[in-house]
Protein backbone atom coordinates (compact mmCIF):
# COMPACT_ATOMS: atom_id res chain seq x y z
CA UNK A 1 0.00 0.00 0.00
CA UNK A 2 1.21 3.65 -0.96
CA UNK A 3 0.68 6.08 1.26
CA UNK A 4 -0.28 9.61 -0.42
CA UNK A 5 0.75 12.96 1.02
CA UNK A 6 -0.04 15.79 0.01
CA UNK A 7 1.97 18.89 -0.22
CA UNK A 8 0.69 21.49 1.01
CA UNK A 9 -0.28 25.01 -1.24
CA UNK A 10 2.43 26.76 0.19
CA UNK A 11 5.53 24.89 1.61
CA UNK A 12 7.79 26.74 4.22
CA UNK A 13 8.82 25.65 7.33
CA UNK A 14 5.62 26.04 8.75
CA UNK A 15 3.44 23.90 6.47
CA UNK A 16 6.57 21.74 6.03
CA UNK A 17 5.40 20.30 9.54
CA UNK A 18 2.06 19.08 8.47
CA UNK A 19 4.09 16.62 5.92
CA UNK A 20 6.20 15.16 8.76
CA UNK A 21 3.22 14.51 10.78
CA UNK A 22 1.69 11.37 8.93
CA UNK A 23 5.20 10.43 8.31
CA UNK A 24 6.31 9.69 11.14
CA UNK A 25 4.43 7.38 11.74
CA UNK A 26 5.14 4.95 9.05
CA UNK A 27 7.67 2.91 8.88
CA UNK A 28 10.66 3.57 7.16
CA UNK A 29 10.11 0.91 4.32
CA UNK A 30 6.62 2.05 3.83
CA UNK A 31 5.60 3.21 0.04
CA UNK A 32 5.59 6.87 -0.49
CA UNK A 33 3.52 9.07 -2.90
CA UNK A 34 4.38 13.02 -2.46
CA UNK A 35 1.51 14.81 -4.21
CA UNK A 36 2.43 18.57 -5.17
CA UNK A 37 0.13 19.45 -7.81
CA UNK A 38 -1.43 21.60 -6.31
CA UNK A 39 1.81 23.38 -4.54
CA UNK A 40 2.33 27.29 -5.76
CA UNK A 41 4.95 28.40 -3.71
CA UNK A 42 8.22 26.76 -1.79
CA UNK A 43 10.50 28.58 0.14
CA UNK A 44 13.90 27.18 0.28
CA UNK A 45 13.49 25.28 3.96
CA UNK A 46 10.62 23.91 1.82
CA UNK A 47 12.64 22.74 -1.23
CA UNK A 48 15.66 21.40 1.10
CA UNK A 49 12.73 19.61 2.99
CA UNK A 50 11.53 17.90 0.35
CA UNK A 51 15.21 16.41 -0.90
CA UNK A 52 15.69 15.37 2.76
CA UNK A 53 12.81 13.58 2.90
CA UNK A 54 13.35 11.56 0.34
CA UNK A 55 16.81 10.99 1.27
CA UNK A 56 15.33 9.36 4.94
CA UNK A 57 13.33 6.80 2.64
CA UNK A 58 14.43 3.12 2.16
CA UNK A 59 12.36 3.16 -0.64
CA UNK A 60 12.44 5.97 -3.55
CA UNK A 61 9.09 8.16 -2.98
CA UNK A 62 7.20 8.57 -5.93
CA UNK A 63 6.61 12.78 -6.46
CA UNK A 64 4.12 14.78 -8.50
CA UNK A 65 5.52 17.86 -9.69
CA UNK A 66 3.34 20.85 -9.54
CA UNK A 67 0.98 21.63 -12.19
CA UNK A 68 1.02 25.38 -12.74
CA UNK A 69 3.71 26.29 -15.38
CA UNK A 70 5.38 29.10 -13.11
CA UNK A 71 6.05 26.96 -9.98
CA UNK A 72 7.57 24.17 -12.04
CA UNK A 73 9.51 26.45 -14.07
CA UNK A 74 10.58 28.18 -10.98
CA UNK A 75 11.11 24.72 -8.91
CA UNK A 76 13.01 23.72 -12.39
CA UNK A 77 15.45 26.94 -11.73
CA UNK A 78 16.10 26.50 -8.08
CA UNK A 79 17.30 23.16 -8.94
CA UNK A 80 14.93 21.15 -7.30
CA UNK A 81 14.16 18.46 -9.81
CA UNK A 82 17.64 18.07 -11.05
CA UNK A 83 18.30 17.15 -7.95
CA UNK A 84 14.73 15.53 -7.37
CA UNK A 85 15.23 12.98 -10.03
CA UNK A 86 17.86 11.03 -7.90
CA UNK A 87 15.64 10.88 -5.53
CA UNK A 88 12.35 10.74 -5.82
CA UNK A 89 10.33 8.46 -8.90
CA UNK A 90 9.07 11.44 -10.71
CA UNK A 91 5.82 10.70 -12.28
CA UNK A 92 5.37 13.76 -15.01
CA UNK A 93 8.00 15.31 -17.04
CA UNK A 94 9.12 18.23 -15.27
CA UNK A 95 11.03 21.62 -17.22
CA UNK A 96 14.73 21.11 -17.58
CA UNK A 97 17.39 23.70 -16.28
CA UNK A 98 21.29 23.68 -16.48
CA UNK A 99 23.24 24.69 -12.96
CA UNK A 100 23.84 28.72 -13.04
CA UNK A 101 20.33 28.48 -15.11
CA UNK A 102 18.68 30.01 -11.89
CA UNK A 103 17.59 33.51 -10.47
CA UNK A 104 18.40 31.85 -6.86
CA UNK A 105 20.41 33.64 -4.65
CA UNK A 106 22.15 29.82 -4.21
CA UNK A 107 20.46 27.06 -6.17
CA UNK A 108 19.35 24.27 -4.00
CA UNK A 109 22.99 22.48 -3.55
CA UNK A 110 24.65 19.25 -2.55
CA UNK A 111 26.90 19.44 0.80
CA UNK A 112 28.91 16.37 1.19
CA UNK A 113 32.55 17.26 1.64
CA UNK A 114 34.65 20.52 2.49
CA UNK A 115 35.15 21.42 -1.03
CA UNK A 116 31.44 22.22 -1.58
CA UNK A 117 31.58 24.69 1.16
CA UNK A 118 34.74 26.02 -0.20
CA UNK A 119 32.57 26.30 -3.61
CA UNK A 120 29.43 27.72 -2.08
CA UNK A 121 31.24 30.16 -0.38
CA UNK A 122 33.31 30.96 -3.28
CA UNK A 123 29.92 31.12 -5.34
CA UNK A 124 28.58 33.35 -3.07
CA UNK A 125 30.91 35.44 -2.50
CA UNK A 126 30.30 38.57 -5.25
CA UNK A 127 26.17 38.00 -4.78
CA UNK A 128 26.28 38.25 -1.30
CA UNK A 129 28.10 42.13 -1.77
CA UNK A 130 25.23 43.44 -3.32
CA UNK A 131 22.57 41.42 -1.40
CA UNK A 132 23.40 42.66 1.73
CA UNK A 133 23.95 46.33 0.43
CA UNK A 134 20.69 45.73 -0.78
CA UNK A 135 19.61 45.20 2.79
CA UNK A 136 21.05 48.12 3.96
CA UNK A 137 23.82 46.54 5.67
CA UNK A 138 27.68 47.82 5.12
CA UNK A 139 29.85 45.91 2.12
CA UNK A 140 31.76 44.27 4.53
CA UNK A 141 28.62 42.46 5.96
CA UNK A 142 28.96 40.14 2.90
CA UNK A 143 31.86 38.98 4.73
CA UNK A 144 29.75 38.14 7.57
CA UNK A 145 27.25 36.54 5.41
CA UNK A 146 29.60 33.98 3.98
CA UNK A 147 31.26 32.74 7.08
CA UNK A 148 27.22 32.28 8.14
CA UNK A 149 27.08 30.14 5.71
CA UNK A 150 30.31 28.19 5.61
CA UNK A 151 29.59 27.74 9.11
CA UNK A 152 26.06 26.31 8.77
CA UNK A 153 27.25 24.20 6.00
CA UNK A 154 29.74 22.79 7.98
CA UNK A 155 27.32 21.66 10.77
CA UNK A 156 26.47 18.94 7.99
CA UNK A 157 30.29 17.89 7.15
CA UNK A 158 31.15 18.08 10.88
CA UNK A 159 27.85 16.40 12.66
CA UNK A 160 25.21 15.24 10.11
CA UNK A 161 27.08 11.61 9.06
CA UNK A 162 25.92 12.31 6.02
CA UNK A 163 25.27 14.36 2.64
CA UNK A 164 23.05 17.51 3.21
CA UNK A 165 22.05 20.59 1.18
CA UNK A 166 22.03 24.19 1.11
CA UNK A 167 19.54 26.77 -0.83
CA UNK A 168 19.11 30.71 -0.43
CA UNK A 169 16.97 33.17 -1.68
CA UNK A 170 15.85 36.36 -1.41
CA UNK A 171 12.28 38.07 -1.19
CA UNK A 172 10.08 40.84 -0.90
CA UNK A 173 8.03 40.48 2.10
CA UNK A 174 6.62 43.99 2.18
CA UNK A 175 3.20 42.65 1.77
CA UNK A 176 3.73 41.03 5.88
CA UNK A 177 2.86 41.84 8.75
CA UNK A 178 5.50 40.56 10.76
CA UNK A 179 8.61 42.03 9.49
CA UNK A 180 7.41 43.90 6.08
CA UNK A 181 10.74 44.19 4.52
CA UNK A 182 13.22 42.77 1.89
CA UNK A 183 14.42 39.21 3.58
CA UNK A 184 17.45 37.05 2.47
CA UNK A 185 16.29 33.17 3.44
CA UNK A 186 19.33 30.32 4.03
CA UNK A 187 17.50 26.80 4.60
CA UNK A 188 20.19 24.18 5.91
CA UNK A 189 19.56 20.92 5.95
CA UNK A 190 20.67 16.55 6.70
CA UNK A 191 19.02 13.88 7.79
CA UNK A 192 22.09 12.42 9.63
CA UNK A 193 22.52 11.16 13.29
CA UNK A 194 20.78 15.21 14.51
CA UNK A 195 21.81 16.85 17.60
CA UNK A 196 20.87 14.72 20.21
CA UNK A 197 23.24 11.70 18.70
CA UNK A 198 25.81 13.70 17.73
CA UNK A 199 26.07 15.42 21.28
CA UNK A 200 25.02 12.42 23.83
CA UNK A 201 28.80 11.83 24.64
CA UNK A 202 29.28 15.01 26.18
CA UNK A 203 26.28 14.66 28.38
CA UNK A 204 26.19 14.05 32.18
CA UNK A 205 24.09 11.13 33.35
CA UNK A 206 22.10 13.00 35.45
CA UNK A 207 21.04 15.62 33.14
CA UNK A 208 17.77 15.14 30.78
CA UNK A 209 19.01 14.62 27.38
CA UNK A 210 16.14 14.78 24.64
CA UNK A 211 16.68 16.62 21.47
CA UNK A 212 15.38 20.27 23.01
CA UNK A 213 18.47 19.74 25.24
CA UNK A 214 20.53 18.60 22.64
CA UNK A 215 20.02 21.79 20.99
CA UNK A 216 19.92 24.43 24.36
CA UNK A 217 23.52 23.08 24.50
CA UNK A 218 24.50 23.26 20.95
CA UNK A 219 23.15 26.74 20.47
CA UNK A 220 23.00 28.15 23.45
CA UNK A 221 25.84 27.17 25.42
CA UNK A 222 27.79 26.12 22.05
CA UNK A 223 28.57 22.55 24.18
CA UNK A 224 30.45 20.13 21.02
CA UNK A 225 31.23 16.55 21.16
CA UNK A 226 34.96 17.11 21.27
CA UNK A 227 36.97 17.82 23.87
CA UNK A 228 38.85 20.80 22.03
CA UNK A 229 37.97 23.64 23.19
CA UNK A 230 37.94 25.37 20.00
CA UNK A 231 35.32 23.18 18.70
CA UNK A 232 31.82 24.30 18.98
CA UNK A 233 32.42 28.03 18.00
CA UNK A 234 30.04 27.67 14.67
CA UNK A 235 26.74 28.30 15.96
CA UNK A 236 27.95 30.64 18.89
CA UNK A 237 29.67 32.89 15.49
CA UNK A 238 26.67 32.59 13.69
CA UNK A 239 24.44 33.55 16.58
CA UNK A 240 26.61 36.83 17.27
CA UNK A 241 26.30 38.17 13.26
CA UNK A 242 22.80 36.93 13.82
CA UNK A 243 21.90 39.49 16.82
CA UNK A 244 24.19 41.91 14.89
CA UNK A 245 21.15 41.77 11.86
CA UNK A 246 18.28 41.16 13.63
CA UNK A 247 17.96 38.27 11.97
CA UNK A 248 16.00 34.81 13.19
CA UNK A 249 17.62 31.38 13.40
CA UNK A 250 15.50 28.21 13.92
CA UNK A 251 17.21 24.62 13.83
CA UNK A 252 14.72 21.90 13.70
CA UNK A 253 16.14 18.26 15.20
CA UNK A 254 14.26 15.13 15.88
CA UNK A 255 11.42 16.10 17.51
CA UNK A 256 12.56 19.20 18.62
CA UNK A 257 12.89 22.86 17.47
CA UNK A 258 15.00 25.87 19.22
CA UNK A 259 14.22 29.23 17.56
CA UNK A 260 16.73 32.42 18.14
CA UNK A 261 13.94 34.83 17.42
CA UNK A 262 14.19 38.46 16.85
CA UNK A 263 12.18 41.35 18.08
CA UNK A 264 10.17 41.52 15.07
CA UNK A 265 8.95 37.92 15.41
CA UNK A 266 7.03 36.53 18.01
CA UNK A 267 7.52 32.45 17.47
CA UNK A 268 8.09 30.67 20.95
CA UNK A 269 11.73 29.95 21.70
CA UNK A 270 11.06 26.31 21.99
CA UNK A 271 8.91 23.89 20.20
CA UNK A 272 8.82 20.12 21.52
CA UNK A 273 6.87 16.69 20.49
CA UNK A 274 6.94 17.61 17.14
CA UNK A 275 7.17 14.59 14.78
CA UNK A 276 10.19 12.93 14.54
CA UNK A 277 12.72 13.47 11.71
CA UNK A 278 16.13 12.84 11.29
CA UNK A 279 18.93 15.17 11.23
CA UNK A 280 18.71 18.66 11.44
CA UNK A 281 16.80 21.68 9.33
CA UNK A 282 18.41 25.34 10.00
CA UNK A 283 16.56 28.20 8.45
CA UNK A 284 18.14 32.14 8.81
CA UNK A 285 16.17 35.32 8.15
CA UNK A 286 17.81 37.98 7.47
CA UNK A 287 15.65 41.07 7.24
CA UNK A 288 16.61 44.37 5.31
CA UNK A 289 18.08 46.88 7.86
CA UNK A 290 16.10 49.61 9.30
CA UNK A 291 16.81 52.72 9.99
CA UNK B 1 68.14 44.09 14.51
CA UNK B 2 65.21 41.64 14.94
CA UNK B 3 64.71 39.98 11.40
CA UNK B 4 60.84 38.16 11.16
CA UNK B 5 60.52 35.71 8.90
CA UNK B 6 57.51 35.98 6.63
CA UNK B 7 55.65 32.59 7.12
CA UNK B 8 54.43 32.11 3.67
CA UNK B 9 50.44 31.77 4.30
CA UNK B 10 49.82 31.54 0.37
CA UNK B 11 52.34 29.05 0.28
CA UNK B 12 50.80 27.15 2.71
CA UNK B 13 47.83 27.24 1.16
CA UNK B 14 48.87 26.06 -1.81
CA UNK B 15 50.51 23.01 -0.28
CA UNK B 16 47.68 22.13 0.97
CA UNK B 17 45.92 21.87 -2.24
CA UNK B 18 43.14 24.84 -1.20
CA UNK B 19 44.36 27.52 -3.06
CA UNK B 20 41.08 27.25 -5.86
CA UNK B 21 39.61 29.64 -3.98
CA UNK B 22 41.25 32.62 -1.46
CA UNK B 23 39.00 32.25 1.17
CA UNK B 24 40.19 30.05 4.32
CA UNK B 25 36.82 28.43 5.35
CA UNK B 26 36.23 24.87 7.37
CA UNK B 27 37.86 22.65 9.87
CA UNK B 28 39.87 20.50 7.02
CA UNK B 29 40.87 23.47 5.57
CA UNK B 30 42.33 25.37 8.36
CA UNK B 31 43.89 21.85 9.61
CA UNK B 32 45.29 21.47 6.65
CA UNK B 33 47.41 24.87 6.23
CA UNK B 34 48.12 24.73 9.49
CA UNK B 35 50.20 21.54 8.82
CA UNK B 36 51.95 23.05 5.68
CA UNK B 37 52.82 26.48 8.19
CA UNK B 38 54.15 24.05 11.17
CA UNK B 39 56.12 22.06 8.48
CA UNK B 40 57.78 25.23 6.99
CA UNK B 41 58.68 26.21 10.20
CA UNK B 42 60.20 23.10 10.75
CA UNK B 43 62.19 23.25 7.35
CA UNK B 44 63.23 26.26 8.31
CA UNK B 45 64.58 25.07 11.60
CA UNK B 46 66.13 22.34 9.32
CA UNK B 47 68.23 22.79 5.96
CA UNK B 48 67.96 26.77 4.29
CA UNK B 49 65.75 28.60 7.12
CA UNK B 50 68.30 28.35 9.65
CA UNK B 51 69.72 31.73 8.42
CA UNK B 52 66.28 33.49 9.08
CA UNK B 53 66.47 32.02 12.56
CA UNK B 54 67.36 35.12 15.24
CA UNK B 55 70.22 34.89 17.58
CA UNK B 56 70.57 36.79 20.26
CA UNK B 57 73.66 38.61 21.14
CA UNK B 58 76.26 37.10 23.57
CA UNK B 59 74.54 39.73 26.40
CA UNK B 60 71.28 38.23 24.92
CA UNK B 61 69.88 41.44 23.75
CA UNK B 62 67.84 41.41 20.21
CA UNK B 63 68.09 44.79 19.73
CA UNK B 64 70.26 46.68 17.07
CA UNK B 65 73.01 44.04 17.77
CA UNK B 66 71.08 41.32 17.12
CA UNK B 67 72.19 38.69 15.20
CA UNK B 68 70.82 36.28 12.28
CA UNK B 69 72.66 33.34 12.74
CA UNK B 70 74.42 31.65 10.30
CA UNK B 71 73.68 28.60 10.67
CA UNK B 72 72.20 26.11 13.72
CA UNK B 73 74.91 23.75 13.74
CA UNK B 74 77.25 24.04 17.16
CA UNK B 75 80.02 22.98 15.61
CA UNK B 76 79.96 25.80 12.62
CA UNK B 77 79.38 28.11 15.63
CA UNK B 78 82.02 26.69 17.49
CA UNK B 79 84.29 27.05 14.07
CA UNK B 80 83.16 30.54 13.47
CA UNK B 81 85.83 33.36 13.48
CA UNK B 82 86.63 34.46 16.68
CA UNK B 83 85.25 37.84 16.35
CA UNK B 84 81.70 36.07 15.92
CA UNK B 85 79.13 37.00 18.66
CA UNK B 86 78.91 33.60 20.22
CA UNK B 87 75.02 32.70 21.30
CA UNK B 88 74.71 31.98 24.64
CA UNK B 89 70.73 31.97 25.00
CA UNK B 90 68.28 29.69 22.95
CA UNK B 91 67.37 31.33 19.10
CA UNK B 92 64.38 32.96 18.96
CA UNK B 93 61.86 32.81 16.15
CA UNK B 94 59.77 35.71 14.84
CA UNK B 95 57.15 33.92 11.63
CA UNK B 96 55.19 36.55 10.05
CA UNK B 97 51.51 35.41 8.76
CA UNK B 98 50.30 37.82 6.15
CA UNK B 99 46.56 38.03 5.78
CA UNK B 100 46.56 40.70 3.28
CA UNK B 101 45.54 38.35 0.59
CA UNK B 102 42.90 36.21 2.69
CA UNK B 103 39.30 37.11 1.55
CA UNK B 104 36.83 34.94 4.15
CA UNK B 105 38.31 33.74 7.47
CA UNK B 106 35.46 31.44 9.07
CA UNK B 107 35.72 30.62 12.62
CA UNK B 108 36.94 26.76 12.10
CA UNK B 109 39.98 28.19 10.33
CA UNK B 110 40.31 30.95 12.58
CA UNK B 111 40.80 28.32 15.56
CA UNK B 112 42.60 25.93 13.28
CA UNK B 113 45.44 27.97 11.71
CA UNK B 114 45.55 31.12 14.18
CA UNK B 115 44.46 29.73 17.39
CA UNK B 116 46.07 26.19 17.59
CA UNK B 117 49.52 27.36 15.62
CA UNK B 118 49.82 30.13 18.91
CA UNK B 119 49.12 27.02 21.20
CA UNK B 120 51.41 24.71 19.84
CA UNK B 121 54.51 27.13 19.82
CA UNK B 122 53.50 27.60 23.37
CA UNK B 123 51.71 30.43 23.94
CA UNK B 124 48.89 30.46 26.77
CA UNK B 125 50.96 27.71 28.41
CA UNK B 126 50.72 27.72 32.36
CA UNK B 127 53.86 29.38 34.18
CA UNK B 128 56.84 27.00 34.67
CA UNK B 129 55.34 24.52 31.58
CA UNK B 130 57.37 22.86 29.32
CA UNK B 131 57.73 25.19 26.54
CA UNK B 132 58.57 24.32 22.86
CA UNK B 133 61.97 25.26 21.73
CA UNK B 134 63.35 27.38 20.19
CA UNK B 135 60.91 30.05 21.53
CA UNK B 136 58.75 30.76 18.22
CA UNK B 137 56.63 34.59 18.44
CA UNK B 138 53.86 35.03 15.25
CA UNK B 139 53.19 38.52 14.02
CA UNK B 140 49.86 38.95 12.41
CA UNK B 141 50.11 41.34 8.94
CA UNK B 142 47.26 41.88 6.54
CA UNK B 143 44.38 41.37 9.28
CA UNK B 144 41.01 43.26 8.19
CA UNK B 145 38.39 43.94 10.39
CA UNK B 146 36.51 40.93 8.60
CA UNK B 147 39.01 38.64 9.39
CA UNK B 148 38.80 40.26 13.02
CA UNK B 149 34.98 39.11 13.46
CA UNK B 150 35.94 35.70 13.21
CA UNK B 151 39.33 35.82 15.07
CA UNK B 152 38.59 38.04 18.44
CA UNK B 153 35.71 35.48 19.78
CA UNK B 154 38.37 32.45 18.74
CA UNK B 155 41.18 34.04 20.53
CA UNK B 156 39.23 34.69 23.54
CA UNK B 157 37.72 31.50 23.44
CA UNK B 158 41.21 29.79 23.99
CA UNK B 159 42.40 33.09 26.52
CA UNK B 160 45.07 33.59 23.76
CA UNK B 161 45.96 37.26 22.45
CA UNK B 162 48.14 37.98 19.34
CA UNK B 163 50.17 40.88 18.26
CA UNK B 164 48.90 42.38 14.96
CA UNK B 165 51.19 45.06 12.94
CA UNK B 166 49.05 47.47 10.96
CA UNK B 167 49.24 48.71 7.63
CA UNK B 168 51.12 51.78 9.03
CA UNK B 169 53.73 49.86 11.07
CA UNK B 170 51.82 50.10 14.22
CA UNK B 171 51.23 47.29 16.15
CA UNK B 172 48.16 45.99 18.43
CA UNK B 173 47.47 43.55 21.00
CA UNK B 174 44.05 41.27 19.45
CA UNK B 175 42.33 39.01 21.68
CA UNK B 176 42.18 38.50 25.48
CA UNK B 177 44.52 41.10 27.21
CA UNK B 178 43.75 42.27 30.38
CA UNK B 179 44.35 46.36 31.11
CA UNK B 180 47.48 45.87 33.05
CA UNK B 181 48.63 43.86 30.98
CA UNK B 182 48.17 46.13 27.70
CA UNK B 183 49.44 49.02 29.53
CA UNK B 184 52.91 46.70 30.48
CA UNK B 185 52.72 45.86 26.92
CA UNK B 186 52.63 49.21 25.59
CA UNK B 187 55.38 50.47 27.64
CA UNK B 188 57.47 47.52 25.82
CA UNK B 189 56.87 49.06 22.67
CA UNK B 190 56.96 52.42 23.67
CA UNK B 191 60.37 51.97 25.33
CA UNK B 192 61.53 49.77 22.67
CA UNK B 193 61.96 47.01 24.90
CA UNK B 194 65.07 46.93 27.74
CA UNK B 195 65.65 45.51 31.18
CA UNK B 196 62.38 46.15 33.56
CA UNK B 197 64.40 49.26 34.92
CA UNK B 198 64.41 51.40 31.28
CA UNK B 199 61.01 50.31 30.22
CA UNK B 200 59.27 51.50 33.44
CA UNK B 201 61.01 54.67 33.02
CA UNK B 202 58.55 55.13 30.14
CA UNK B 203 55.41 54.82 32.51
CA UNK B 204 53.94 57.97 33.25
CA UNK B 205 52.61 56.74 36.84
CA UNK B 206 54.16 53.92 39.14
CA UNK B 207 53.92 50.81 37.40
CA UNK B 208 53.97 48.14 40.36
CA UNK B 209 54.15 44.14 39.13
CA UNK B 210 55.61 44.66 35.98
CA UNK B 211 57.99 42.09 35.78
CA UNK B 212 55.38 39.73 36.34
CA UNK B 213 53.42 41.09 33.99
CA UNK B 214 56.25 41.50 31.81
CA UNK B 215 57.20 37.54 32.33
CA UNK B 216 53.57 37.09 32.06
CA UNK B 217 53.34 38.98 28.28
CA UNK B 218 56.00 36.90 26.83
CA UNK B 219 54.97 33.43 28.42
CA UNK B 220 51.81 34.69 25.78
CA UNK B 221 54.26 35.25 23.31
CA UNK B 222 53.17 38.97 23.17
CA UNK B 223 56.77 39.93 23.76
CA UNK B 224 60.47 38.33 23.48
CA UNK B 225 62.45 37.80 26.84
CA UNK B 226 65.82 37.42 26.60
CA UNK B 227 68.20 37.38 29.31
CA UNK B 228 68.55 41.20 27.77
CA UNK B 229 64.79 41.84 29.10
CA UNK B 230 61.91 42.13 27.38
CA UNK B 231 61.32 43.46 23.24
CA UNK B 232 58.52 44.01 21.58
CA UNK B 233 57.88 41.90 18.49
CA UNK B 234 58.61 44.42 16.04
CA UNK B 235 60.12 45.37 13.20
CA UNK B 236 61.75 48.24 11.42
Amino acid sequence: MTTILTVPPSLDDGTFESLLQPLAALPDDAKLLLDARHTRWASPYGLVGLLTLAQSRHERPQFIPPEDANTASYWARSGFFRHAEKLFEVTRPVPRSRTGDSNFFLELTPIAQTEDVQHVVAHIQERSKAIMETLGFPPSSAVGFSVVLSESCQNIIEHAGGAGWVAVQTYDWSWQKRVARRVVVIAVSDCGVGFRQSLSPTRGSADRWDDAAALEAAVLRATSRFRDPGRGQGLAGIRRYLAKWKAKLTIRSGTARIGIIPEWDDEPPMLEHLAQFPGAQMQIIIPQAVE
Amino acid sequence: MLIPMPLDLRMAIARAECDLYSNLVTRATGRAVRGQLEAMLHEMQGSFGDSALICPTADGSIGDSALICPTADDAAVADAPADTPVTVTPRIRLAVLDFSHVGILDFSCADEIVAKLLLRFGAGLPAHAHTPQPPSYFMFRGLAEAHLEALEPVLERHGLALVAEAPDGTMQLVGTVDPEEHRAWQLVVASGGGDVESIASFAVSGSSDLHERLVALARRRLVIQTAAGFHPLRHH
